[in-house]
């Protein structure tokens, strides 16, 4: 299953059908009623500014040519200035815009005001991801791999795809988030629903949307547990600078039939599966996939692979060996030691993942690397003389262990 | 007939005259102290100029490393060398030291862009350089009314810029121009590249107050006898509303990068959450600065478009007054506005009234376009260098113009706010606006400066690069951003790809045009025609100097008897009245 992969297929279909008008400007198709204002709106200002800026150039142009200079020939006179003509063309623009500020304050209106009975959820924005509560407390456990230059040329592949959450909504139903920042000011935009709302780490600020209902072009899924349901995915990102992964700062809005929403938010309430399991979706839920790869391919942050129970290099010029409690001060105070070559930037996550949490990220990250304990005892068995185990490549082959699998192709 | 009744019909002077202000001291050390120390104008100009060109060749290279980084999502390169992928990042490496990933390195470049660009290039740009050698001349006067302030702020200037650039080379910021706390006062374990650059912004700042007080009491007091207020050229009004605005609103990025470095240095936390501070002040404190300052970066603009129009067309200008009125009235509105660039990060009724005020900018700002091409129509226009510059600023102004008009509309803002749209409006009215005025200036006035002319044909090739590269770059990120790309992103989803590449083809254009021009300037500096003191057949004050000027300008007081663009009255000075013959009407022979 690649969701975002299909999404993007839609999104194709969408550019190849629509007309010029929809290519070439407002975004495409809004999903939103409130949205489809903010269009209307932004055609009647194209519309007034194409009419005014073809007849000023064609006035510009025409008369460029016609007065062009003729040697020995002077300028006919003409007069200076033309005081009625002065006054209309201030008082017709001066019109216009005002239409324009009153019909855009009352499109704002519409955006940014929620309707009776929205489903109210928190949204903590922090460096770099989101991390979204259901009024029942639920996280989501899902994520979407965000296709960046998923085809490259020459065959070569890095850093192909940015692990998104996907958070699931009803359709047709209004959803009020209370956003506040963990850091700095990051800012909520789904490109979709034409609206974005900046989000401050001193206060709360909030975003509206009722979803379209599902039609006829909407996807279908094929789930495991739920059977084949219609969905529509929207794209969110971060659009107010926020540091070195603002760009990979992306997030998936599913809407999906009521029953599937509650159905999700039944599964994403229970946790399940291995400790390893868990703990690849409570990294995933704290955005620590923005910074650390799984596959060895070099982020902002170290490689989880093969990063469990080897010796690495610090900038004090030290060298330690990755053990359980090495991860565990890593975590909760990241600066005590900084690995050679990358920048003090983490924040601590003391109080973001608690105790029972972090056991399982350990466990996740085990899996991730082949020189686990265990390992280094089997081998020891068979020769006692063996060395430690080799350092990890920095291969640039695609993730054989990100969470959804990456597209394979070239 | 003419003011300078001596010069009146008379053969136009050549170069090579005695006591022209180029004239060499003898050695070259001599040339250099005397250049250093000079408190003559039209030297300051053209030492603003020169460091102005130089930082904005630097704010070019990276706009170019940006654009290249932007070719691929992913930000892959296939180093031929090694047959290895390379990142466009690691090929900057160097930029930043160790530890620096790829995004990080963008972020760097972005930033380094926008700050050289706005804070060096593009904020003093033409009135210290264009504004330094002209308006004296244009007003008939022998120097500004400071001239030793007048070297002060280029040395200012200069040490500013030492200041941000050395923030450069030892890492430089990666806040984007902007510098939005908290994100400002937490990034980056070292204070000092952050420090240096605010501090050289700091520094600037002195230099832009002092030009702009300087060019208030000049134009106040030393303007030549029969020369009213609007007897003034258009340049001359639009230099002194800039003037005006840079001694008011200066001071406040003064205090506000004060405020910056002390949150960063000793932990103020005025802008700091976790100390009952705010971060939005800060936006708060920025823009009220940062949005006068968009027009101290146009109104100059639109002065020199005001000149080349009336001389290339051989026409008044239409609605003088009205045209002087909009400088000053967009003047004053632009303190009014600071909060349209927060429309998302403020309360609904700030938004309002900040939306409603905008529209009070676009009055003025779209009655001079209707003046300018009102000034085309029956007029004797020629095709030359500054004139094509000249329509090319009104075709790109007039689009920048009116795609902020969705902008300023709070309901579209939503949407387009921080995304490739608003980087593709403020390039239109910035670049397209400001850099092509700039450039129809200085091909105006260069056989005045330096007493040499270009070579037209290849000026022109310079021109058709420049304009077709400019909207190759900058239309298609309108679309971009509709569809939903933000700005400042390092790395993008696969669906952008189609319209960075045209963009990134487009900044290779731009590149191939400056190099033109960059030819052409030198080849007219080393091997130019001698320019005559009145090519273009203008009818304003400088005009009546020689090319290049007198040291000390003019060899009586010019004393004004008809206004700046009277083509309908007189015969231009210098010029031969039958290649400048009167209109039949008010023809008095």
């Amino acid at each position: 299953m690649n969701a975002i992969n299909a999404a993007m297929a839609h999104v194709s279909t969408i550019l190849a059908s629509a007309s010029l008008q929809d290519l070439f400007w407002f975004g495409g198709k809004s999903y939103t009623d409130a949205g489809r204002q903010a269009d209307w709106m932004f055609m009647f200002i194209w519309w007034c500014s194409v009419v005014a800026f073809i007849g000023l150039m064609i006035l510009m142009v025409f008369w460029s040519i016609k007065y062009r200079r003729r040697k020995g020939k002077a300028a006919p006179a003409s007069a200076s200035h033309n005081t009625p003509l002065e006054i209309t063309w201030t008082i017709i623009p001066t019109i216009f815009f005002f239409v324009m500020f009153f019909e855009g304050f009352r499109g704002y209106i519409n955006l940014n005001y929620s309707k009776v009975g929205a489903i109210e959820a928190n949204l903590l924005a922090y460096q770099w991801s989101w991390l979204l509560e259901y009024p029942g407390g639920q996280i989501t456990t899902e994520a979407a791999n965000e296709s960046y230059g998923a085809h490259v040329d020459d065959g070569f592949q890095a850093f192909a795809s940015i692990p998104a959450p996907v958070w699931y909504f009803p359709e047709n139903t209004p959803v009020l988030l209370r956003m506040t920042s963990r850091d700095v000011i990051h800012s909520f935009w789904i490109p979709d629903f034409r609206v974005k709302q900046d989000i401050f780490p001193n206060r709360y600020t909030s975003f509206t949307f009722v979803p379209d209902p599902l039609d006829d072009t909407a996807l279908i899924m094929q789930d495991e547990e739920l059977g084949a349901y219609p969905y529509r995915d929207h794209i969110l990102m971060c659009a107010e600078y926020c540091g070195d992964n603002h760009s990979e700062m992306a997030g998936i809005i599913r809407i999906v039939p009521e029953e599937i929403y509650e159905a999700k938010l039944e599964i994403f309430g229970s946790p399940r599966g291995t400790l390893a399991e868990r703990g690849q979706i409570v990294s995933q839920q704290n955005g620590c996939f923005s910074c650390h790869s799984v596959d060895g391919s070099s982020g902002t942050g170290p490689t989880w692979k093969d990063l469990y129970n080897n010796e690495h290099q610090y900038t004090d010029g030290s060298t330690i060996l990755a053990d359980d409690n090495h991860i565990r001060e890593s975590i909760y105070i990241p600066q005590a030691k900084i690995r050679a070559g990358y920048p003090n930037q983490m924040v601590s996550y003391q109080g973001a993942i608690s105790p029972e949490q972090l056991g399982w990220i350990v466990s996740y990250m085990k899996t991730l690397s082949d020189a686990t304990p265990d390992a280094e005892l089997a081998q020891a068995q068979v020769d006692p003389d063996a060395e430690a185990a080799e350092e990890g490549g920095e291969g640039d082959a695609p993730a054989e262990g990100s969470m959804e699998g990456t597209p394979g192709d070239g | 007939m003419s003011s300078l009744d001596s010069h009146a019909g008379s053969v136009p002077h050549g170069g090579g005259h005695h006591g022209s202000y180029l004239t060499s001291k003898g050695s070259l050390w001599a040339d250099i102290a005397n250049w250093a120390t000079t408190v003559d104008h039209k030297k300051i100009g053209v030492m603003y100029l020169t460091a102005l060109l130089i930082l904005f060749f630097l704010g070019g290279v990276m706009a170019l490393a940006v654009r290249l980084e932007l070719l691929e999502p992913t930000r892959l390169i296939l180093d031929q060398a090694t047959g290895q992928t390379v990142t466009t990042g690691q090929r900057l490496a160097f930029l930043a030291g160790d530890g620096a990933t790829a995004n990080n390195i963008y972020n760097r470049a972005m930033t380094l862009h926008g700050a050289i660009m706005t804070f060096m290039f593009i904020v003093p740009g033409i009135p210290a350089s264009l504004g330094n050698f002209f308006l004296p001349l244009m007003i008939g006067a022998k120097d500004v009314a400071f001239p030793r302030l007048n070297l002060g702020s280029w040395y200012v200037y200069v040490f500013g810029s030492l200041f941000a650039l050395a923030s450069a080379l030892v890492g430089g910021i990666d806040t984007g121009w902007t510098l939005y706390t908290p994100y400002s006062t937490m990034t980056d374990a070292d204070h000092w590249r952050l420090v240096a650059m605010v501090t050289g912004v700091f520094i600037m700042g002195f230099s832009s107050i002092m030009t702009g007080l300087n060019f208030v009491v000049t134009v106040h007091k030393l303007r030549a006898p029969g020369m009213g207020w609007f007897d003034m050229p258009l340049f001359v009004w639009a230099i002194y509303a800039t003037a005006i605005i840079q001694v008011l609103a200066t001071p406040v990025i003064g205090i506000t990068t004060l405020m910056l470095i002390f949150e960063r240095l000793f932990n103020f936390g005025l802008f700091d959450p976790r100390m009952g501070g705010d971060p939005v002040l800060f936006q708060h404190f920025f823009w009220f600065y940062s949005h006068p300052v968009v027009y101290i970066m146009i109104l100059p603009a639109f002065g020199v478009i005001s000149e080349t129009i009336t001389v290339h067309a051989r026409k008044p200008i239409f609605g003088y007054r009205s045209v002087a009125f909009a400088s000053l009235g967009i003047a004053a509105v632009s303190f009014l506005v600071w909060g349209h660039h927060m429309f998302t990060s403020q309360g609904e009724l700030t938004a309002a009234i900040f939306s409603f005020l905008t529209f009070f900018v676009a009055v003025p700002t779209a009655i001079k376009v209707f003046n300018w091409i009102a000034t085309l129509y029956k007029g004797s226009i020629v095709f030359n260098t500054p004139m094509l510059y000249t329509l090319g600023f009104l075709f790109l102004f007039t689009i920048g113009g009116l795609t902020g008009l969705p902008l300023a509309t709070l309901s579209t803002d939503m949407h387009l706010h921080d995304s490739y749209y608003v980087v593709a409006h403020f390039h239109y009215v910035m670049f397209g606006g400001t850099v092509i005025a700039f450039l129809a200036g200085l091909h105006h006035w260069w056989p005045k400066m330096f007493g040499k002319m270009y070579a037209e044909t290849p000026a022109k090739l310079g021109f058709w690069l420049v304009f077709l590269g400019f909207n190759v770059t900058f239309f298609i990120q309108f679309v971009m951003g509709a569809h939903g790309m933000p700005r400042r992103y390092a790395s993008y989803p696969d669906e952008f790809q189609w319209m960075h590449i045209i963009s990134t083809v487009g900044s290779w254009m731009l590149l191939a045009g400056f190099l033109v021009h960059l030819f052409t300037f030198i080849h007219a500096l080393l091997q130019g025609k001698p320019a005559s003191a009145n090519p273009w057949g203008g009818m304003t004050l400088e005009w009546q100097a020689d090319s290049p000027p007198d040291e000390h300008n003019f060899e009586h007081e010019p004393i004004v008897k008809h206004g700046p663009y009277a083509y309908d009255q007189v015969v231009p000075p210098h010029t031969d009245p039958e290649d400048y013959p009167l209109p039949e009407k008010s023809n008095p022979h």
